[in-house]
């Protein structure tokens, strides 16, 4: 190991990113590594893939990190996770870094990054668009960001990197003490009329080539709010809010809501909203004073998060003061993440001022959020695990490959030590299952008639 | 063991629906047990009075209840053969019989209840959902709610008036003693097929249907409701139901609107996204009446001067009677229109005199004069009579009490006893006090038969109607008999929406909604009861106003709505405004109503949740511009663990300014409570 050869200590360490971000050290592009031979492992010095390396051996792929060595990795955290592991009882397992590009992303949306590299630009509306100004055709248009708006353009275009997506979730929200308050059940879909890799018509949906994306959330469980639901149609001009309209149970009927209330906890107890869907919950030019504020090497969950063990790959629980807290998370040091921020600048009210979002500079997927109130204070965190869905010979396929996805995610907030957590499952109550590129998505999921049908009657 | 009962009932459910009963039929059961996902809750509603008034259309609360009426008897123009030509004062009810005159006071017979409870109520409701594969399901919703009687506990009883007047005879089920559910059609069949209840219990299913989903289609085929329009509470383009107003009457949280108010019915429902922008909404459905509350139940809304109105829905053969409608939807982001169309009964149908099919007699004093002059009289078989039937000296029918039995009222225990209570009741239900007089006249010729006649001016009115309620003895008075029938209309809608856009924060992103409705000729209840019932064009349209906004960083935005509903021809319930403007329900000197041009409706509600929305405090207020107020502040309680706690105000205040007959809020007057709730779901 480079670093333990050259004997460095964490300062030196820190340093060293600093010069290795810098370009300085960087062994070869990354970008260039990747195509070249699919791999990372060439852009990195061995110091930037090794856990151990960084503490001299104290911390290797298998061991857990604990109150008890957490700070031997602080550095390598966004500050609630360490809150999390010091002073919560939360407990991360560590694993190998992922240096097989392919492994860090669905196959088809890898593939195109790949063989569409240097097709995008910005409009003079600053959307994206092909060198002829069309609609993105699938892939990461930016998969080399230069730009903090360049990351979040790609990430903006497609959150789970499918054409189409159905999320089972079950979600759960824990008091400050510990204890569960509220479960809920619900379905997440996406689909993207454009940039589409796998379903036909592609790489566009010709009737709705005006739009990013259709994107729904329905509350399954409890009976209180059973049959709540939410459709969101984005226009592809990343300035307009996406139309909203929701399902209210006490009305039997769908309404229009406004467009730009984004910050609003959707049911009784949880800390998401809207806006923090992937940390790019809002339509690009909505926020603003995008900046890259530097990059480091990360511990985050980005693969083994999917439980085969459990027949509807639920996670076991532990830390808090009940136990259930945070879900068993596995995580691996990131070689590079970017670090960037941005405002909401066409929302006034917003009760968020800011947010901090780490990139994993392999896939550009958001690894850790925290955003913060007006008075600048830290407000939510957010941190979860992807990951491919197969593990030793069981797998969840997608097409031709094992699925890869979001396995769950922690929303913590730091001001009433709230915490939900949500997990993606395979299945829940009446039949809602998660699944992948079905086009029937669309039908069952993302329309008025379909919010109609899945609505309380 | 609730689960267990529920999952057992719907199993039972699914087998009777529809499963063959073969040798695969358990492996079946066990398949739709495995896609069948049950919630069910747990609700107790209790209303705490908060008023000293109580449903003054009940026995005992009447305003006339505890006060000495003086009555006087008067001869009838019909029972003295002298032409108005010789004695002009002959042929009018303005010669008062010496001697037959006394002073009612309705208290020394009937007590004033006194309830502090307006409603204890326990609800249990159960919700399945089959999936059967990806393009089928079945839905079901049960719902059962029993109230324990607290209301009546010291209310009247018929039971206690059997020796009076003849007792409580006649009517439809429900009688007299107060039955919180039961909601029968004359002859005694339900109105709600797929309903089970009696006096304290009502089950039903408001949802039962199968639902068959393909790509862009969304059929549904069974019992259902169908909810349309963009206005809350106010329902210009809902129309494919009816409402059911026996549980908490229109008192429940307004934000919840008719969602368990809407009466369902069989049908079949085909939904169809046109485009991505377009949706089309397609209905048959068997037609179901609107449900009214019982008589001397909290809620109820006919004043107990009449028996519960004979519904006519099984015997006028309404129930074959199929109403269907179309609704187009298309949305565009910041606007939007709809079109909406149905040809159905209007549900709340139109009420009459009828007739009373008791025999019954006269009681007291007046009545013996009434018998003895009834029986010297000519049967029709005489030939005198036969030539030309004179009510001076001509009888109908071989007795009295068979004359009543074809009369819209008859003598009854506490009934209504004196022409002012007769004027208060009139204008509390908004009909025409002596124009329902001259109506009963005109349309029954047994009234006519009994001596009954025009009265042309309301102090002969008065002095005939105090005649009539002298006849039903001391301790008396009439009931009146009232029917139900139902006509046919067609009901086009249109709207448009358009969602604001602005710098100014305050008038950025309102969504506004624009209704209206249009009926040619809707058939409403005549104000004076007659036969012949009032045809109308009827326009209602409603404006509304929605906002989400942020009031600080802290909390969630709150939800804001203004509404203002435009009605030309019916009040929120839909009666005619031609009966406004008569007498007080809580008393005043009798007048005829002189109508009033339009009504017009504002409402502001919303609500404000806390962070994390745990509490969720909420208002809604109905302002009747003619001068009547209901304000409902409330709030929301979500602990978690299925655990909900609700509690509202409700606010009644019909006597704002103006006129309070002008408005419909005074309807409800009594009807100030605190309401509590508290929800549990497993």
């Amino acid at each position: 190991m480079l670093l333990l050869k050259k004997g460095l200590n964490r300062r030196d360490f820190v340093k060293r990113s600093g010069q290795v971000f810098a370009g300085a050290g960087l062994l070869s592009p990354l970008w260039k590594a990747i195509a070249d031979t699919g791999d990372i492992t060439a852009a990195y010095p061995d110091e930037f893939l090794s856990i151990a390396a960084y503490t001299k051996g104290k911390i290797s792929p298998g061991d857990y990190i604990t109150a008890d060595n957490v700070d031997l990795v602080k550095d390598l955290m966004e500050p609630a996770k360490y809150k999390h592991v010091k002073e919560m009882g939360r407990r991360l397992k560590v694993v190998e870094t992922t240096t097989d590009y392919m492994r860090l992303g669905p196959w088809e949306y890898m593939q195109a990054t790949l063989s569409n590299r240097g097709k995008a630009r910005f409009d003079g509306k600053s959307n994206v668009v092909t060198r002829d100004g069309d609609p993105w055709i699938g892939g990461n248009p930016f998969p080399d960001a230069q730009s903090a708006l360049e990351l979040f353009a790609g990430l903006t275009l497609s959150w789970g990197r499918h054409d189409a997506s159905l999320y089972a979730i079950k979600e759960a929200d824990i008091a400050h003490d510990g204890s569960v308050e509220y479960e809920y059940e619900l379905v997440w879909a996406e689909l993207a009329p454009v940039a589409r890799n796998v379903i036909d018509p592609k790489p566009y949906w010709p009737k709705h080539m005006d739009k990013l994306r259709f994107n729904s959330i329905v509350f399954l469980s409890p009976q209180s709010q059973a049959g709540t639901s939410y459709l969101n149609i984005w226009p592809y001009d990343q300035h307009k809010f996406p139309y909203l309209y929701g399902y209210i149970p006490e009305f039997r009927r769908i309404r229009q809501f406004p467009t730009n209330q984004r910050f609003e906890p959707l049911v009784p107890g949880s800390s998401l909203y809207l806006s923090d869907a992937w940390a790019a919950g809002d339509p690009l030019h909505t926020w603003g004073n995008y900046r890259i504020i530097g990059r480091q090497p990360m511990l985050a969950g980005v693969s083994e998060g999917w439980n085969a063990a459990d027949s509807n790959w639920e996670h076991a629980t532990h830390g808090g003061g009940k136990g259930e807290s945070f879900f068993d998370t596995s995580v691996e040091l990131v070689p590079e993440a970017i670090i960037v921020e941005a405002e909401p600048v066409e929302f006034p009210r917003a009760p968020v001022a800011k947010k901090r979002v780490w990139f994993d500079a392999r896939n550009q997927m958001p690894i850790a959020m925290v955003s913060y109130d007006r008075k600048g204070e830290p407000f939510k965190s957010f941190d979860g695990c992807y990951g491919l869905y197969e593990d030793g010979d069981q797998s969840f396929m997608d097409g031709k490959h094992p699925y890869w996805s979001w396995c769950f995610v922690h929303a913590y907030e730091f001001q009433t030590g709230r915490i939900s957590r949500l997990e993606q499952v395979k299945e829940l109550p009446g039949g809602h299952r998660t699944s992948v590129n079905d086009p029937e998505i669309y039908d069952f999921y993302l329309t008025q008639n379909a919010m109609r049908s899945l609505g309380r009657s | 063991m609730q689960k267990i009962i529920a999952r057992t009932s719907y199993a039972a459910a699914m087998l009777a629906a529809s499963v063959p009963v073969n040798a695969g039929a358990a492996n079946w059961l066990q398949e739709v047990w495995d896609n069948t996902v049950f919630t069910q809750i747990l609700r107790t509603d209790v209303a705490l009075r908060t008023t000293s008034q109580e449903n003054f259309y009940n026995q005992g609360h009447h305003p006339y209840h505890d006060v000495g009426v003086n009555r006087q008897a008067y001869v009838p123009p019909t029972l003295v053969p002298v032409p108005g030509e010789i004695l002009p004062a002959a042929d009018r009810w303005v010669v008062p019989i010496p001697g037959f005159s006394d002073t009612f006071r309705d208290s020394e017979l009937v007590d004033k209840p006194d309830n502090d409870f307006n409603l204890v109520t326990q609800r249990y409701e159960m919700t399945a959902q089959t999936r059967f594969n990806n393009n089928w399901k079945f839905n079901i919703r049960l719902r059962a709610i029993f109230d324990p009687g607290v209301y009546e506990s010291d209310n009247f009883r018929a039971s206690d008036y059997a020796n009076v007047a003849g007792g409580l005879a006649g009517g439809q089920r429900p009688d007299y003693r107060p039955s919180y559910f039961e909601a029968r059609g004359r002859g005694g069949r339900n109105l709600n097929p797929l309903e089970i209840s009696g006096r304290n219990y009502m089950v039903d299913l408001p949802t039962f249907f199968l639902e068959y989903k393909k790509g862009d289609m969304t059929l549904r085929l069974g019992n259902q409701t169908i909810a349309w329009g963009s206005s809350i509470f106010f329902r210009t383009l809902d129309i494919p139901n009816g409402l059911d107003f026996r549980r908490h009457l229109i008192l429940d949280r307004a934000i919840e609107e008719f969602s368990d108010k809407r009466v369902p019915s069989f049908g079949v429902r085909l939904s169809y996204q046109f485009s991505g922008t377009v949706l089309g909404d397609f209905f048959v459905k068997k037609f179901q009446p609107t449900i009214l509350p019982n008589p001397n139940t909290p809620y109820n809304v006919i004043p107990t001067a009449f028996y519960k109105p004979y519904d006519n829905y099984y015997t006028g053969g309404y129930d074959d009677e199929v109403d269907a409608g179309f609704r187009l939807k298309g949305d565009y982001g910041n606007w939007g229109w709809q079109f909406v169309y149905a040809s159905r009964l209007n549900p709340l149908g139109a009420i009459r005199w009828a007739e009373a099919g008791v025999n019954k007699g006269v009681f007291g004093p007046v009545g013996e004069v009434v018998r003895l002059a009834y029986n010297a009289k000519l049967p029709m078989s005489n030939p005198v009579c036969q030539a030309n039937y004179d009510p001076t000296i001509c009888r109908l029918y071989g007795s009295v009490e068979e004359a009543f039995s074809h009369a819209p009222v008859h003598a009854s225990p506490a009934g209504t006893a004196s022409d002012l209570e007769w004027w208060a009741t009139a204008g509390g239900v908004k009909a025409d006090g002596l124009g329902a007089l001259n109506s009963a006249v005109a349309d029954f010729p047994a009234i006519r038969d009994l001596y009954g006649s025009t009265a042309f001016n309301l102090q002969e009115g008065r002095n005939e109607l105090n005649t009539f309620f002298m006849a039903g003895g001391n301790q008396g008075g009439l009931r009146g008999f009232l029917q139900r029938d139902y006509h046919r209309e067609d009901v086009f809608g249109v709207g448009g929406s358009v969602v604001t856009s602005s710098e100014n924060s305050l008038l950025d992103s309102i969504i506004l909604n624009l209704e209206v409705q249009y009926t040619p000729d809707r058939v409403f209840t005549s104000p004076d009861l007659r036969k012949q019932f009032l045809t109308r064009d009827a326009l209602i349209a409603s404006l509304v106003a929605e906002k989400w906004t942020r009031w600080s960083e802290t909390y969630p935005a709150a939800y804001l709505v203004l509404q203002y509903q435009f009605r030309n021809e019916s009040d929120l319930v839909g009666l005619s405004l031609d009966g406004y403007g008569g007498n007080d329900a809580t008393g005043s000197e009798p007048k005829v109503p002189g109508g009033i041009g339009s009504s017009n409706y504002l409402v502001f509600a919303g609500f404000q949740p806390t962070p994390n929305r745990r509490f969720v405090f909420e208002w809604a207020v109905l302002l009747d511009v003619k001068g009547g107020l209901l304000v409902q502040p409330g709030v929301q309680y979500n602990p978690g663990g299925g655990i909900n706690l609700e509690l509202f105000y409700n606010y009644v205040n019909g006597s704002l300014y103006g006129d309070p007959t002008e408005n419909v809020v005074r309807r409800i007057d009594w009807a100030d409570e605190v309401t509590a709730r508290f929800t549990y779901a497993f």
